[in-house]
């Protein structure tokens, strides 16, 4: 027995034994694991529900979703799944790579992350000229306007790649979203003011930008809510008026989710507490709160959402205190937590989401008596998803 | 299903080599024909039957001939017949959609263009298949009599949807004849890995920086050339790479298929290149195209002309656009070059040149692969020779520093440094030993990573 070990040792070499040895043992403990260990249903990191084992049918067998779905469950649920996922962004990161996550083989194409200076991570911007997505969005909504017969406030926000360039990585590419904000200028009528924020927004006046996050800070949506209240002609609350309450110091956000890795710092997290008397409430369909800050989200991944509670299709925030003013805000997620400093200068917000909303807006419009209209969006929503079909009239 | 994937390592893979060690002898082909049917459906659940009836057709014609071999003509017209199916089944499915629409633009006329899905791995076994009613025909192996052991030459999933293109003189003897042992298992595994190395690490890796260039278009100079040589190690790695997973895994069940790349990057003249790269693909147009035409036997005019015809039919096997029979003209034209005029002086150069003109050719060569837009191709040949641009950007400069690193790897890979330090480190002592193997298996962890984190794992080589 020994001997015919010895044998097989030396005719195989026994480096290759141990070789082979390992692969079947990787693949052994894959499988096994796959089958034995208990599955979770959601992931945080990625905020989206696991793939479920898919059910067998001839239907399924014939146009592969069965095939498909067997795949994204292996995927989903594989041992160590996370780890394996944060070792491979240290590879990346030890052979040079400085940006991860792009997928060039879409049109558009997903940019990716950049990793940057002082633990930021960055989303990458391309030009938007593969698609009509962003023409059509500035379209509409500087049309929205005359359309409707109602003053507009257009504040477009440049993203933290944009304003904090020299955390960049060097030479890494970009496109300047100037540009957008100049197209939009050109395309506005006497009746649609569009706000400037990128001067004020950038790393030499402050960190305006979460670590892990694609949004502004709160510092940041303050300095927007500055300039757009100067913009609509109200003396904006200063600053002081605010205590700025840190409520964590663990917030992983979304541009984490894309580059999972061991040693990214995590963002502190912020409320902002006005220090006068809270006067605001928020409509979401019949439920009435009477405070804009979902505060069970800070017990979750996704704590941005703790503003206004994440994007509903239509929100109303109401200020007991202030008598007129009725503003109609179309916007992105990046507008949720500057709502509670806009909402000092309205009796009512209407928080319009319309990727969400599927009613005619114009009779919306009517029926709510607004007086004023409003558009917060990031420069790269404006240049990846269609938010403005639905202002056509 | 492909190879580098967590569904064949984890789950296809090992239940495989179970089933199949734990049968009977006898039942062994059987066992491979099953699962090899499941792999092709995974991907093809409805394309699989026109495998099978692909398959059979030349089963029966192979029949056909062994019968009649004593009346030629006759077996002769079943060849024929088997050839037309084959070829006709390959045309409509592959070209259909081309020539209709090629057919439209050039007399303006609108007829509908078939939207026929391209069955995975067509170009593959139609030519395997059909090389077995060839071979019986020109009397190089026996027919064969079991349907399962003939099902399982065509159907053997290390080779069915990639290559290499096996042909039936090679198999018939191991389908019934093969030993496996535990040396053939181990040194299967090993190749295995090495494929799976390529194609995960480095193909998948450099493939991102490919993308990135043909997606944002009007590349400076130094993107271009940065651009187009991670195309170069892209395809080079990812093909050869499964193909070395390929002859692993076939290893590991006790065959033995013909190699299929011999570091192609290394050769002095494209002549040469052409001998290291797809061989398997050379190898069967040579033996069922080019000597059928005479070969070189009618003098230079039929030698040209014979040449012009499998340099044309190896651009158009490549895809379904007309920018791959361009670039399969463009290695004709250089080749009978090399041969009418200049392959003698590449012979008497120094090394260096005739080795930078020959890599630089089939870099060239890749820009009209990679681009199916014939001006796009164009224009990017032109930056790359910086017609048109301007030398130097911060793309390319950001592609360098990030990239940089990964493409000398991937260049001292595809040369024989590599292959012969970890050949010695192997063979070495027992330190040496050592060293290799946690680096194999250090090597095969990171494989995982990447594959879990699969957000790119795109494959080239389904399109053909």
């Amino acid at each position: 027995m020994k001997e015919k070990l010895k044998t097989i040792l030396k005719t195989c070499g026994w480096e290759r034994c141990i070789v082979a040895m390992f692969l079947v043992l990787v693949m052994a403990v894959g499988a096994v694991s796959l089958i034995v260990l208990p599955k979770e249903d959601f992931s945080p990191d990625e905020n989206r529900m696991l793939e479920e084992f898919p059910s067998v049918s001839g239907e399924s067998l014939i146009d592969g979703s069965f095939m498909t779905g067997v795949e994204n469950f292996i995927s989903d649920h594989f041992m160590l799944r996370r780890d394996f996922i944060a070792m491979h962004t240290q590879i990346m990161l030890a052979t040079g790579k400085k940006d991860l996550a792009s997928n060039y083989g879409t049109v558009p194409a997903e940019g990716g992350v950049y990793f940057g200076k002082n633990d930021h991570i960055y989303e990458v911007l391309l030009p938007p000229d593969r698609t009509t997505v962003f023409e059509d969005n500035i379209t509409s909504i500087t049309g929205f306007s005359a359309n409707a017969g109602l003053p507009l406030t257009i504040l477009a926000v440049p993203s933290g790649a944009q304003e904090q360039a020299a955390n960049l990585p060097a030479f890494a590419p970009e496109y300047d979203q100037r540009e957008a904000l100049k197209a939009i200028e050109e395309l506005a009528d006497e009746n649609t003011t569009v706000v400037d924020t990128f001067d004020a927004l950038s790393l030499e006046n402050g960190d305006y930008y979460y670590k892990t996050d694609h949004h502004w800070n709160l510092e940041g949506a303050f300095v927007g809510y500055t300039e757009m209240a100067k913009a609509m002609g109200f003396t904006p609350v200063s600053r002081d008026q605010y205590e700025f309450e840190k409520v964590s110091d663990s917030f992983y956000g979304t541009l984490y989710s894309k580059a999972i890795y061991w040693w990214q710092q995590p963002d502190d997290f912020y409320l902002p507490r006005y220090k006068g008397e809270n006067t605001l409430t928020q409509q979401t369909g019949e439920n009435v709160r009477d405070d804009l800050f979902w505060t069970e989200y800070l017990e979750e991944k996704d704590k941005y959402s703790t503003f206004l509670g994440g994007n509903h299709s239509v929100d109303v925030i109401r200020n007991s205190a202030v008598k007129e003013g009725k503003l109609l805000l179309i916007k992105d997620s990046y507008a949720n937590c500057m709502i509670p400093f806009l909402a000092q200068h309205f009796a009512e917000i209407h928080v319009v989401d319309l990727r969400y909303f599927n009613q005619d807006i114009y009779q919306y419009i009517e029926e709510n008596d607004i007086t004023q209209l409003a558009a917060v969006y990031s420069i790269k929503q404006l240049c990846d998803t269609d938010v403005a079909s639905k202002l056509l009239r | 299903m492909i190879f580098s994937s967590l569904l064949f390592m984890f789950v296809f893979l090992p239940l495989v080599l179970i089933v199949y060690y734990l049968v009977p002898r006898q039942f062994r082909n059987l066992v491979l024909f099953i699962f090899s049917l499941v792999f092709y459906a995974w991907g093809e659940p409805v394309y699989i039957l026109l495998m099978l009836f692909t398959a059979f057709i030349d089963y029966f014609n192979g029949a056909m001939v062994d019968k009649f071999r004593q009346r030629p003509k006759i077996a002769k017209a079943f060849v024929i017949e088997s050839v037309i199916v084959n070829l006709s089944l390959l045309g409509f499915f592959k070209y259909a959609g081309l020539f209709t629409s090629t057919f439209n633009s050039l007399t303006g006329l609108g007829i509908p263009v078939p939207e026929v899905a391209l069955p995975i791995g067509i170009s593959f076994y139609t030519f395997e298949s059909m090389s077995y009613t060839i071979d019986i025909y020109r009397d190089r192996a026996p027919r064969q009599h079991s349907i399962i052991n003939y099902g399982a030459y065509v159907s053997f999933f290390p080779h069915l949807v990639a290559g290499p293109i096996v042909r039936y003189e090679d198999m018939a003897l191991q389908l019934t004849n093969r030993k496996e042992s535990l040396q053939k298992f181990t040194a299967g595994a090993q190749r295995f890995l090495v494929g799976l190395f390529k194609k995960v690490i480095i193909a998948n890796n450099v493939a991102a920086l490919a993308d990135k260039v043909e997606y944002l278009g009007s590349p400076s100079t130094l993107t271009a050339w940065m651009g187009i040589l991670a195309f170069t190690f892209q395809i080079y790695f990812d093909f050869s790479g499964y193909s070395d997973m390929a002859i692993g895994l076939a290893k590991m069940f006790g065959y033995e298929i013909p190699e299929n790349f011999r570091l192609p990057y290394i050769s002095h003249s494209v002549r040469e290149f052409w001998n290291r790269w797809h061989i398997t693909l050379g190898t069967w147009f040579k033996e069922y195209v080019y000597f059928p035409l005479g070969g070189s036997r009618g003098g230079t005019l039929m030698t040209v002309r014979n040449m012009a015809i499998v340099w044309l039919l190896t651009g158009i096997w490549h895809g379904a656009s007309w920018n791959y029979a361009l670039w399969g003209i463009y290695f004709g034209v250089l080749i009978i070059c090399e041969k009418l005029f200049f392959g003698k002086i590449l012979e008497k150069i120094p090394k260096f040149f005739s080795w930078l003109y020959s890599f630089v050719a089939v870099v060239i060569g890749w820009v009209f692969f990679s681009y199916e837009d014939i001006m796009q191709a164009f224009q990017m040949l032109g930056a790359m020779f910086g017609v048109g641009t301007v030398p130097v950007d911060n793309q390319g400069l950001y592609c360098l520093l990030t990239f940089g690193p990964t493409l000398v790897i991937a260049a001292l890979c595809s040369s024989p440094l590599a292959g012969k330090l970890t050949e010695k480190m192997r063979t070495g002592n027992t330190l040496s030993k050592a060293v290799w193997t946690v680096g194999y298996c250090a090597l095969l962890v990171v494989s995982v990573c990447f594959l879990v984190d699969n957000s790119y794992n795109p494959f080239l080589y389904f399109q053909f």
